[in-house]
């Protein structure tokens, strides 16, 4: 789980530790040469989608309950 | 808000999984029997931020995860396509000398290919942890040519079995028995983390 920070932000360096086992994992799908690419590309991408990720629009405990029934 | 109402819809969305797992904490089950007790807006507030916060977790968590599951795929089809796209030299001097019986050939002139293996830049020049380092040295030159052809010239098991004269299930086997022998003797030492 990726842990949040007082403010409710997220942290880049902290996101990429928490996921480094599942990058690491996923990057035997492809060959040795590109290995290095891949991980810098997951991770690029994964700074990209932070501030997307920063407004996501979280509803109450009630409002969950009550609004998907 | 009715507290009753409330009740019966938690009812039916306890088997959610976001709620299922927002409950399994301690933390947030006190949260919620305390404004269940005293149904006040502070206890509300409470339960709703905690709730916020868990949520985003689990969102941003699922979605970082499908992220790069689906990126890795992506990139895959990407990084072939560009290979069948394009043309490399050395997919000529592959075609026109028959690559599988290339290295074949320079093992049969390189009779000391063990020791340039040992010596010589290749998988142990790669291998930058010192116990890794010792425990490889107590493979068989068999085993070791194995996990050369293997991980440094990134061939495969077929490859390295046609190469060898052997079946690719020996090779497979000689494999598997060398990387356990690495582990254990990795384990023995006292070093948890395994290199491959």
């Amino acid at each position: 789980m990726v842990k949040l920070q007082s403010k409710q932000e997220l942290n880049y360096e902290e996101i990429i530790r928490d996921f480094n086992q599942k990058i690491k994992k996923i990057l035997k799908n492809t060959s040795v040469q590109e290995r290095d690419d891949l991980e810098q590309e997951i991770k690029l991408k994964i700074l990209e989608k932070i501030d997307l990720l920063n407004n996501i629009n979280c509803p109450g405990f009630f409002d969950y309950i009550n609004n998907k029934k | 808000m009715d507290i009753k109402i409330f009740l019966i819809n938690f009812e039916q969305k306890k088997l959610d999984p976001v709620i299922h797992l927002f409950l399994q904490n301690q933390k947030n089950r006190d949260l919620l029997s305390s404004f269940i007790a005293e149904p006040c807006l502070e206890n509300k507030v409470r339960l709703d931020n905690a709730f916020k916060v868990h949520y985003k977790k689990a969102k941003v968590t699922s979605y970082i995860n499908k992220l790069i599951h689906f990126f890795s795929i992506d990139f895959d089809k990407k990084v072939n396509r560009y290979y069948r796209r394009n043309i490399f030299l050395s997919s000529f001097v592959k075609d026109d000398s028959n690559a599988r019986e290339l290295p074949f050939k320079q093992l049969e002139l390189q009779k000391d290919f063990y020791d340039t293996v040992l010596n010589d830049q290749g998988l142990l020049q790669s291998i930058t942890s010192e116990e890794l380092f010792h425990a490889i040295k107590t493979l068989s030159s068999k085993q070791l040519l194995i996990l050369e052809l293997k991980y440094s010239q990134n061939l495969s098991n077929k490859e390295i079995a046609h190469i060898l004269n052997a079946s690719p299930q020996t090779i497979s086997y000689n494999l598997r028995t060398a990387l356990k022998k690495l582990r254990t003797k990795l384990v023995n030492n006292g070093c948890g983390k395994i290199a491959k």
